[in-house]
């Protein structure tokens, strides 16, 4: 059926905005120091947890029921939680290993994925299990009538998409344009050499770390706008699909990023809904085109050639 | 010979007399055996890059062939399509007249071994076991026998042990038996490498700037060494910047300038030949090492 | 490079460093204080109150006074290391400084870990400090006790471990490693045991554990800087047979001891599945540097081939065979999907091989949660499974042999030792040869390695194959020991166990790899009362570790130098120094 079959492709365009979002984190800091930071899907985590503290905590009820008022506020909520935790995070765990084996590190991530997954589940009231999430943008849905069925589209689905192109807009003219920007994609070359030329490769990793986070965080919030509900898990199921579009895309570019989460969440709706299993087998087609994209086209869609040295 | 020869700093260039001594040692080995290994209109392409262009040369039994030429002339980029780490786009490298196989494991098998221009020893594992692992291809040792540890086992380890125990002392390493590669000092890691690369009974041994980092004594110790190697029959191919040392160790050598073999012939010829002076240094011939040492030091942080 | 021999003497001792230098002449006071502040620390009362579940365990509340030679417990560690750097201290013995800095860090965990105990179960500071008119400063003298000696140690300068060269008759080395492996034996009885069984009954185990845990560390430390556990260790090298032999009886041994319960022989035997698994994956990343995050989904599929052999009624295949077969299948199944997990090594390095296995990881436990087949119970599981049996013999059954009560589970733990046993020998004999060789060499530079004529690809692949058999045989074993398998047994976070089982042991050991897995394994049992902070400890603990121990606490001699941090990097000198005598060498024991 058609109106299935555009339900699905919406279904995997608002998953794989989110995706390609999550996975700028990943490609740039992977870009710029090597490191799968498995911790970086519990940023996105966080983040929404933490737009969802200050929605529950903070807000008055006024604030709370316009949607105008609070979605500024909890993107920047969500926003300055995850930045703080990547900050926090590069400082303290990851720092200290610049110079450690290859090993280290991603261990390293891989630990702090875990505490602060665990860190919200302890402490955060009712993690234990979901938690419904406030609305954050107009609610409701707009339905297109496609031969003899409907497809259903979120306003919020909307608005994730557009954000999420946005801020992908805006990442990329920064790291292309900005003096910044040339110091990133400087260090991400030769850290040692740009250190030469004056660049202070500590604080262009920070960088890259809040920036990614950022995309995170807010990505977070709207994850919790349209999904309605947020759990501990959205953090390292999406961040491994997340990891999975940044190495599609190659690892390293942001355009293929984007495009390689958009790719990863039209995999999930149309496989659940065509493929024998069903939705039960989603993830693992996924992991199955991840498998397959390594090994035949590891560089991915966008990544250069890696040449052998000898 | 000894340390005359050496030459501890970088301007001067070689005096006639130094090279005309030598030649006659080197000549004393057997150059006149039969090709072992043969290039022909090898090509290699990377993009838009040629790095070599129609390279052919042929290596007899028992000679030691140099290769010089500035750095990025594609002396390295032979060196990988001699040991199929890389497929030349064009030409074919062949051993004793059959086609050399494309994986670096299997030319190994085949008898062609080679040293890495930075030192790739394997760090954490002491100096006897880093030749243990040349010896590998030349070991009868199933993975069935690693697990059973059986009376073949035994044999074959007892037989590589003993190798390893002879290439050491042949190389001037056996104190360092139990040191790890990481340790020793930078002289010793690439006398290391020719020892690793010895223990897989290679017919053809390819080094790669054996010399480079080392001081005055330890090069002319090299060259001892490399002599040695020879007189144990086996083919030699050596890439050096140090153009005295070349001299003063070929039988024959070969510039490359540009991936392109643009002189070939004894080390006299070479330093004579005034297409080597005008096309590859453009610089009279007084003046070709210093030139070739420029060349050496700007490209110093270049692959 | 010459073998540095050193006099044990002051002056080789590395010059203090910092602010510490100011107290190097009162190096010997401050040791001397030290002591006797953790001798009153010991004596001291350490809550000032009776806790609600009855005394702190070992007489820690006042009723101290009222029996005042019962000193038992944590207390008696302290006075043991109290008395013991007192002693160090005066008595002329070499690396006095390293020594009895062992010791100060055992006080200061012993203390830390009792008074915090002590502060959040009795509701604040008042607990361990003044409150009600009763004072009980134990805790805190305690660990200053603590601090001086470790202050006092350091500021001294801290020497290498001594290197006792001394070699006696084989009779007596024997007769020394017997006595030695039996104090190992009771020492892990007594660690296994400390505390008792975790849970709501015994809230205090965790801290007891903990405790004995630090005091036990820091004793072992004091010893190995004495150099007897180094010359112990060589001793035992030279007779390396006898050493195996005795080491596998004493292991045997172990229901014979105070954890001969059947709640302690499960916990062993579960230990013993995660150890052997950890020596399987030890193969691909310890020794072949091959970075494997599924690796768990192999003790998965040896688990579900065992349940599905083994007439459990649950399962589709419905045959059952003897248990020896059993095991053969599921290590040659697990093996195949081993071998196909590690085919994309071929073409993926590093980072990217990592995600691959850990998306074939998460493939199978999406498709055995969605009960792939019918084979795997999805989340009914498999369940009643039945106990492995032979000559009609069912091994969950207690054991009685004369006089001799054996509790049920004894059988397993006897077969799990067997097992770990064997997993052990295929690791060694693997490591020492040609394919051994090959992997540490592909670990540390692939193309070079291939260079050497090592054809990488299949031994790369041959490298997951027999980590992945190990993990199956480990995993028939698991579905029989606990008669079901379940696919929440082999998620994520167990592979990442494992993986840090092998990495806090120490690469490429397998000492290390036990003792990863024992210790990953028992905290969680020891520390019930703690058990929604597990994984977040856990985390903190894998953070913390690569950040101060990323080499592990038994590493590898070659790895030793690449992951420690390059201060302490001790040069590895042959072993040619001159026979008898005590003396102290830079060298890596």
């Amino acid at each position: 059926m058609l109106s299935t079959l555009l339900s699905q492709i919406v279904n995997g365009l608002v998953l794989g905005s989110l995706i390609g979002l999550i996975a700028l984190g990943y490609t740039m800091v992977y870009g710029i120091i090597q490191l799968i930071n498995f911790a970086h899907g519990e940023v996105f985590m966080v983040g929404a947890y933490g737009a969802l503290a200050m929605f529950t905590y903070l807000l008055p009820t006024f604030i709370q029921q316009q949607w105008y008022f609070a979605l500024p506020l909890l993107l920047i909520a969500g926003a300055v939680v995850s930045v703080g935790v990547a900050v926090a995070m590069e400082r303290f765990a990851y720092r200290p290993l610049r110079n450690a084996p290859k090993l280290a590190p991603l261990i390293t991530s891989l630990g702090v994925s875990i505490a602060l997954q665990e860190v919200i589940r302890v402490f955060y009231p009712g993690a234990t299990a979901a938690i419904p999430f406030p609305n954050i943008f107009i609610p409701g849905t707009w339905t297109i009538s496609v031969g003899d069925g409907v497809v259903p589209i979120k306003y919020s689905g909307i608005l994730l998409v557009v954000v999420a192109l946005v801020l992908a807009y805006a990442l990329n003219m920064f790291v292309e344009r900005s003096r910044m920007g040339r110091a990133m994609r400087a260090t991400s070359q030769d850290r040692d050499v740009a250190r030469l030329m004056g660049i202070n490769p500590d604080r262009v990793i920070v960088l890259t770390f809040a920036l990614g986070a950022l995309l995170a965080g807010i990505g977070g919030v709207l994850y919790g706008g349209f999904y309605t509900n947020i759990n501990i898990d959205i953090g390292f199921q999406n961040g491994i699909f997340a990891f999975t579009a940044a190495v599609l895309g190659g690892i390293g570019n942001i355009r293929g990023a984007v495009v390689g989460g958009l790719a990863i969440g039209l995999i999930k709706s149309l496989a659940g809904q065509y493929m024998p299993g069903g939705s039960a087998y989603d993830y693992v087609w996924i992991f199955v085109v991840l498998i397959v994209v390594l090994v035949f086209r590891p560089q991915g869609f966008f990544g250069e050639t890696e040449r052998v040295r000898a | 010979m000894s340390g005359r020869h050496a030459r501890p700093d970088m301007n001067g260039t070689g005096n006639e007399s130094d090279v005309t001594t030598a030649i006659p040692m080197v000549a004393g080995g057997s150059a006149s055996g039969s090709t072992i290994l043969q290039a022909s209109g090898v090509t290699m392409q990377f993009g838009g890059l040629r790095a070599l262009n129609d390279v052919s040369f042929g290596l007899s039994e028992g000679e030691i062939i140099g290769l010089i030429g500035p750095n990025g002339a594609g002396k390295t980029t032979l060196f990988n399509c001699l040991t199929g780490l890389y497929a030349p786009t064009s030409g074919a490298v062949s051993l004793r007249g059959n086609p050399m196989p494309q994986d670096p494991a299997r030319v190994t098998e085949q008898g062609v071994a080679r040293t890495f221009q930075n030192i790739r020893l394997f760090p954490s594992m002491t100096a006897a076991e880093n030749v243990m692992v040349g010896r590998h291809v030349r070991m009868k040792q199933s993975p069935l026998s690693s697990l059973l540890h059986g009376p073949s086992f035994r044999r074959s380890e007892a037989e590589a042990a003993e190798r390893t125990e002879k290439l050491l002392a042949f190389v001037g390493l056996s104190q360092f038996a139990g040191e790890l590669a990481r340790n020793l000092p930078y002289g010793d890691q690439r006398r290391l490498e020719i020892a690793r690369a010895l223990a897989t009974d290679p017919a053809v041994l390819l080094l790669d700037e054996p010399t480079a980092g080392m001081n005055a004594q330890e090069t002319e110790a090299t060259r001892q060494l490399i002599f040695a190697i020879r007189d144990l029959g086996i083919s030699v191919v050596v890439i050096e910047h140090d153009t005295k040392f070349i001299f003063t160790l070929c039988d024959r050598v070969l510039v490359l300038v540009q991936g392109e073999l643009l002189v070939e012939g004894s080390p006299d010829e070479v330093r004579g030949d005034p297409r080597v002076v005008e096309a590859y240094l453009g610089a009279p011939p007084d003046e070709v090492d210093a030139q070739i040492h420029a060349a050496e030091d700007e490209g110093e942080n270049h692959r | 490079m010459t073998t540095i021999e050193k006099a044990p003497s002051q002056a080789l001792a590395e010059p203090p460093r910092g602010r510490l230098a100011a107290l190097a002449p009162y190096t010997s006071v401050l040791r001397i204080v030290g002591g006797v502040l953790t001798l009153v620390g010991a004596f001291l009362p350490w809550a000032t109150f009776v806790l609600n579940d009855g005394p702190y365990p070992e007489g820690a509340t006042l009723e101290f006074f009222s029996e005042p030679f019962g000193v038992s417990g944590f207390r008696l560690h302290l006075v043991l290391l109290g008395l013991a750097s007192i002693v160090v201290a005066l008595v002329p013995v070499a690396a006095k400084g390293r020594i009895v800095r062992g010791f100060g860090w055992g006080v200061i965990a012993i203390s830390i870990v009792n008074g915090l105990y002590i502060t959040v179960e009795g509701g604040g500071f008042g607990a361990i400090t003044a409150s009600d008119g009763t004072a009980a400063f134990g805790a805190f003298v305690a660990l200053v006790g603590g601090v001086v000696l470790v202050v006092g140690a350091t500021a001294g300068g801290i020497d290498p471990p001594t290197h006792w060269d001394l070699k006696l008759g084989r009779v007596v080395e024997w007769l020394i490693l017997l006595v030695a492996y039996a104090i190992v034996l009771l020492l892990v009885a007594a660690v296994l045991t400390s505390g008792g069984q975790g849970g709501a009954a015994n809230p205090f185990s965790g801290a007891v554990f903990l405790s004995f845990l630090g005091a036990v560390g820091g004793a072992i430390a004091g010893l190995h800087a004495s150099g007897l556990l180094g010359w112990i260790a060589r001793m035992s090298e030279r007779h390396r047979i006898y050493s195996v032999i005795v080491l596998l009886l004493a292991a045997l041994a172990l229901p014979l001891t105070s954890a001969g319960t059947e709640y302690w022989m499960t916990v062993a035997a579960n230990i013993g599945v995660y150890a052997a698994t950890a020596i399987g994956l030890n193969i691909v990343v310890g020794l072949a540097g091959l970075l494997d995050l599924g690796y768990v989904a192999f003790l998965g599929i040896g688990a579900f081939v065992a349940a599905n052999l083994s007439g459990a009624a649950a399962s589709v295949v419905g045959i059952e065979l003897p248990f020896p077969l059993v095991l053969v299948i599921a290590a040659v199944v697990a093996g195949c999907f081993g071998a196909v997990v590690g085919s994309p090594t071929l073409r993926v390095r590093g980072d990217y091989l990592a995600i691959v296995t850990l998306a074939f990881g998460e493939i199978f436990v999406r498709s055995a949660q969605n009960n792939i087949g019918g084979l795997t119970g999805g989340s009914n599981s498999i369940p009643n499974i039945p106990p492995v049996e032979l000559f009609g013999k069912g091994f969950n059954e207690s054991v009685t042999i004369g006089a001799l009560n054996l509790p049920s589970g004894v059988l397993y733990y006897v077969l799990i030792v067997l097992i770990v046993a064997a997993v052990m020998w295929v690791f060694g004999n693997l490591k020492n040869s040609r394919l051994g060789r090959a992997w540490i060499a592909i670990r540390e530079d692939e193309d070079a390695a291939r260079a050497m004529g090592i054809r990488t690809g299949p031994i790369k692949i041959l490298a997951f194959l027999i980590g992945a058999m190990l993990a199956g045989f480990a995993g028939a074993f698991f579905a029989h020991k606990l008669g079901t398998a379940s696919y929440e047994s082999f998620r994520f976070l167990e592979s990442v166990t494992l993986l840090a089982a092998v990495i806090l042991g120490g690469m490429g050991t397998i000492p290390g790899a036990v003792l990863g897995a024992s210790v990953l394994f028992v905290l969680p049992e020891k520390l019930r009362e703690f058990a929604d902070y597990r994984l977040l400890l856990f985390g903190l603990a894998l953070v913390l570790i690569m950040r101060f121990r990323p080499q592990g606490l038994v590493p590898d001699a070659h790895r030793r130098a690449e992951l420690a941090p390059e201060s302490e990097a001790p040069p590895d000198h042959p072993d040619d120094g001159p026979a008898g005598g005590t003396t102290v060498k830079a060298a890596a024991t």
